[in-house]
């Protein structure tokens, strides 16, 4: 300070004096440090660290690891045959290896439970893979190619829109009658489900095509189908992934459905629907026949939907209410 | 005068005593896994009335923290933990938020940051002004002024104010009425016919309707000529109180909108984002609050718009007595607008004091590098060019071996006479973005292109990456047509020619890690094996001087200056011989910024790069541009040197934007 500072037109107020604060209580740190102690994350692993301490994901994902289990080994759970029945133990009570008694037909109502299992878990994951591939698919390429290929691709959606699910599922599956593959009711269900995941991914395409790595990419070198691939689509997948896990609850709902109104499954497929069916003849008298089935079912739906709702979560973390 | 006036001020601040006092501030925020986040640390600064006070600081600095604790609007999990904020000798830490709203609008108001989201979009400008006025049940036929803005209006008019009557606005009933009469009593003075029509346009352009009190409008007539006696008659007879409508057209207009009126009724879609912030001050200042809160509130806005705004915010506040708490980033600004600057850094204060004080003989040595770094305040080219020349063309012979040995020009892009149109929605004729642009970029040198938004820049670097097609006319590089290019050739062309865009939050893929996102490149053009690649990642790491720590890391993990540094590294994978930097340092911090700069003008002097250089603001020009290009409204204004546009710019335009630039004007005290 070798020269004179010049005396400001405003006189210094009290308080306004000059302040340099020491420098040992504010050390200078190197411009734009790269903090390397904090865990590398991508949004998956940060997804994931948020999905681990979430009580609902912990709670369905034991859950579905059980019923997964069952689905896979029912032999492991119960040694009774299924579709061994005895009508001399018609709505027979519980005995020893016989924990949920028979049911009319005087079949094991556990070993019915735990086989429909399979059933009903390869139904809902069938159909949630089928309709997430091919609702991504479309939706992703009207939205991605946008203009008249969007404008007949969205038609085509607001038409399957336009049909009332039960309605068609029936109508089709009355051709199928004869068929006891559960394929049928997996591509009925998927037939009618694709639109809402075509939607959605037709959406989060058209939002991630316009963000600004897709142009950074093109100047790169790469091609608009390549972007498509590697940039668009792992950026879009998030919502899709979320609706595809809360509605693979549903699918197994309206399998149960359908299997009920007598055109799903045909009865000699164990499934929880069928089941349910048969035992409401008996609702007033044995109405625990039909409580073991409804349980198991909504405990198998409650746990898909719980664990969307913690997908949804740490997808999108902007969703969570506060 | 204006010196005993400035004199009478500080007389009337220092018996008032400071407006606003803070004292060891501490806010803490509370982060999800319930740990405490220190965010203002013992911050301590007085504003007193009638003063601007900018507090200036980097993105985390703790700045717009104080300032929302002043307010009571700090966000969510933040609260005042320590130290105690005086408004007026009133507490406010720890008041309820009832009592703050009792506060806010009529003792303070705020200027919020983007004009663009901070209106409702549903309701009008009009309805939004109102909204302010009647939550704090404002006298909207009255002027409210605080006691420096009497003293103040006493210094400039002579005239003792009587009470609230004489604070009576104009309506707009009766403002035909009252022109009539000033004209009649003009005529009745005597006053030639020539000085009587001069007085009468005057009047029409300053009489305006809920903004001009009684006794301005006597005090214009006695200056016109009429008698005393008569002029204060004719106040009084016509000047009795304004309504609801003309006080918001009022406050608007006051606030620089032209034709407030009609603005008023508009939606603020309708509005640019010049007249949004306008439109925000109007609101911020409609229930005269004794201390105005502005933050950042012109930093979305163009440089010539952020003049503008901030020399009619300056005149306004200055005429209503209001206080003003200034926060921006630009030290070059605070310096400008502001007596007395504070700077914080990490939370705390490190430094504060006279603004030319602070800006000439900076101390702590976070304002020595603040000082350093601000573009606004620079001097010169980073590097000079010449210093740099020989060692990049030995470097440039280096890379140029193995490559056809073709003599080439001195020119690698040449644009010439570019056109582009588009289509606007709903509207037949084309609308032009670009006009016949004509300029070329010398090998080894960096060209920038300065403009404002819409002036069409962005759209000719488009074009020159191939993102565009043009209209008309042709981009070159090496001699070859741009558009025309395809396949193979294209491949070639995007191997050479490389971006580096503005946003460094939207340009890296959020879902590729750090190693990915350079490695792409390299992958897209079929170059190296993995191992092979993993080393230049390597390199081009340690090139835009990242740890190698990061190459695991994602976009969301880092900062915008390193994110523009990765995007750097990306840019510099395949060895092209241009860049193309689209706004690339817009987005940073002035010390991030300036390390960008930097980074860019070494490699440029290293791997004799050209450059591109895409960018509204004329500070940065001169920190790394050889040639300048200025255009406005898609058409080129002028190009030259650098140093010409500096020192003998030609267009008026470019006078403005050089005017504009904040602190541009301000001589330091650096060695």
């Amino acid at each position: 300070m070798t020269d004179e500072t010049k005396p400001s037109v405003y006189e210094t107020l009290p308080g306004q004096e000059r302040y340099v604060a020491p420098i040992d209580e504010t050390p200078l740190q190197d411009v734009d440090k790269v903090d390397e102690s904090a865990p590398a994350t991508s949004m998956w692993a940060d997804a994931w660290r948020t999905l681990r301490k979430n009580p609902l994901f912990i709670i369905s994902g034991l859950l579905i690891v059980c019923i997964v289990f069952v689905a896979l080994f029912p032999g492991v759970i119960t040694k009774v045959d299924p579709n061994y029945c005895n009508l001399d133990n018609s709505l027979g009570e519980a005995e020893a290896g016989h924990p949920f008694g028979y049911d009319f037909q005087g079949c094991d109502v556990f070993a019915r439970t735990v086989y429909g299992t399979r059933t009903s878990l390869s139904v809902g994951l069938l159909t949630t893979i089928i309709v997430v591939a091919i609702g991504t698919l479309i939706g992703a390429v009207a939205g991605f190619c946008g203009g008249w290929v969007d404008a007949l691709l969205s038609r085509i959606i607001d038409i399957f829109y336009s049909i009332p699910f039960l309605l068609g599922a029936i109508v089709v599956l009355q051709m199928f009658r004869t068929s006891s593959s559960i394929w049928k009711v997996v591509l009925v269900l998927a037939l009618f489900g694709w639109v809402s995941t075509a939607r959605i991914a037709r959406g989060s395409v058209m939002e991630a095509k316009n963000l600004e790595f897709n142009t950074a990419s093109t100047a790169l070198g790469s091609t608009p189908m390549r972007n498509l691939f590697r940039h668009i689509i792992p950026n879009a997948l998030a919502p899709i992934i979320v609706i595809g896990t809360t509605s693979l609850g549903s699918y197994i709902v309206s399998e149960a459905t359908l299997s009920f109104l007598g055109v799903g499954l045909p009865t000699t497929t164990v499934s929880w629907g069928g089941d349910i069916s048969q035992a409401q003849v008996n609702l007033m008298t044995n109405p625990m026949v039909l409580f073991y089935p409804s349980v198991a079912l909504a405990i198998t739906v409650l746990s898909f939907i719980m664990m969307g709702d913690a997908v949804k979560d740490a997808l999108d973390p902007k969703s969570r209410t506060a | 005068m204006e010196n005993t006036n400035d004199a009478k001020i500080v007389e009337m601040q220092k018996a008032h005593g400071p407006l606003l006092e803070v004292k060891n501030l501490a806010i803490d925020f509370t982060t999800d896994d319930k740990r405490a986040v220190h965010a203002v640390r013992n911050a301590s600064f007085s504003v007193y009335p009638g003063q601007w006070v900018a507090i200036v600081g980097e993105s985390g600095s703790g700045k717009s923290t104080s300032a929302m604790a002043v307010l009571g609007l700090l966000p969510g999990t933040g609260h005042v933990v320590g130290g105690s904020i005086k408004l007026d000798g009133q507490e406010l830490t720890g008041l309820k938020p009832k009592d703050f709203d009792k506060l806010r609008g009529d003792k303070m108001g705020l200027v919020p940051q983007d004009p663009m989201s901070n209106l409702n979009p549903v309701y009008r400008i009009g309805t939004q002004v109102k909204e302010a006025l009647t939550a704090n049940n404002m006298d909207v036929a009255h002027e409210k002024r605080s006691a420096l803005a009497k003293a103040l209006a006493g210094e400039e008019a002579d005239v003792e104010l009587k009470g609230n009557d004489d604070e009576t606005f104009i309506g707009s009933a009766e403002l035909p009425a009252l022109l009539d009469a000033a004209k009649a009593a003009l005529a009745e003075a005597g006053v030639g016919e020539e000085a009587a029509a001069r007085s009468m346009d005057y009047f029409k352009g300053e009489w305006v309707p809920g903004s001009e009190t009684r006794w301005r409008v006597a005090d214009d007539l006695i200056k016109a000529g009429v008698g005393e006696d008569k002029a204060w008659a004719i106040a009084k007879a016509h000047v009795t109180g304004s309504t609801m409508d003309d006080r918001i057209a009022g406050l608007l207009s006051e606030a620089g909108l032209p034709d407030a009126a009609t603005r008023a009724r508009q939606y603020p879609h309708e509005f640019s984002g010049g007249m949004r912030q306008r439109a925000l001050i109007a609101i911020g200042l409609a229930c005269r609050p004794d201390l105005l809160i502005a933050d950042e509130p012109t930093s979305a806005l163009d440089v010539t718009v952020q003049k503008k705004i901030l020399d009619h915010l300056h005149m306004l506040t200055d005429s209503l007595g209001t206080a003003v708490l200034f926060i921006t980033h630009d030290l070059g600004l605070a310096a400008e607008r502001a007596q007395h600057i504070v700077v914080m850094y990490k939370g705390q204060v490190v430094e504060s004091g006279p603004s030319l004080e602070v800006l000439q003989h900076p101390q702590h040595p976070y304002t020595k590098r603040l000082v350093a770094a601000a573009p606004s305040l620079a001097s010169q080219r980073i590097i000079s060019a010449h210093e740099r020349g020989e060692d990049a063309d030995a470097l440039l012979e280096h890379h140029v071996v193995g490559e056809d040995k073709l003599e080439k020009s001195e020119n690698v892009i040449v644009v010439d006479h570019l056109t582009k149109e588009f289509k606007l929605p709903r509207r037949k004729e084309m609308f032009k973005a670009v006009d016949d642009v004509s300029f070329s970029v010398k090998r080894g040198s960096t060209l920038a292109i300065v403009g404002e938004s819409g002036s069409g820049k962005s759209t000719v670097a488009n074009m020159v990456l191939k993102l565009l097609t043009p209209t008309k006319g042709k981009a070159l590089y090496e001699g070859k047509d741009i558009t025309a290019l395809t396949g193979k050739e294209l491949l070639e062309f995007r191997r050479h020619v490389q971006p580096v865009f503005q946003n460094p939050y939207g340009s890296l893929d959020p879902m590729y890690s750090i190693y990915r996102s350079i490695e792409e490149p390299l992958r897209i053009h079929g170059i190296g094996d993995k191992t092979s690649r993993a080393k230049r990642v390597r390199e081009l790491l340690d090139m835009v001087e990242l740890p190698e720590s990061v190459m695991t890391r994602y976009p969301n993990e880092l900062s915008g200056g390193q994110r523009q540094r990765i995007a750097i590294a990306r840019a510099m994978a395949l060895n092209p011989d241009v860049i193309v930097c689209d706004e690339a340092v817009s987005a940073l911090d002035v010390l991030v910024q300036d390390q960008v700069l930097r980074l860019l003008n070494d490699l440029q002097a290293e791997k004799g790069l050209s450059y591109l250089f895409i960018t509204h603001d004329l500070a940065v020009v001169r920190q790394i541009a050889d040639e300048v290009v200025v255009m406005q409204h898609g058409r080129l204004v002028e190009h030259a040197t650098t140093d010409e546009v500096f020192d003998h710019p030609k267009m008026q335009y470019t006078r403005d934007l050089l005017d504009a630039i904040p602190g541009g004007k301000l001589k330091l005290g650096l060695d």
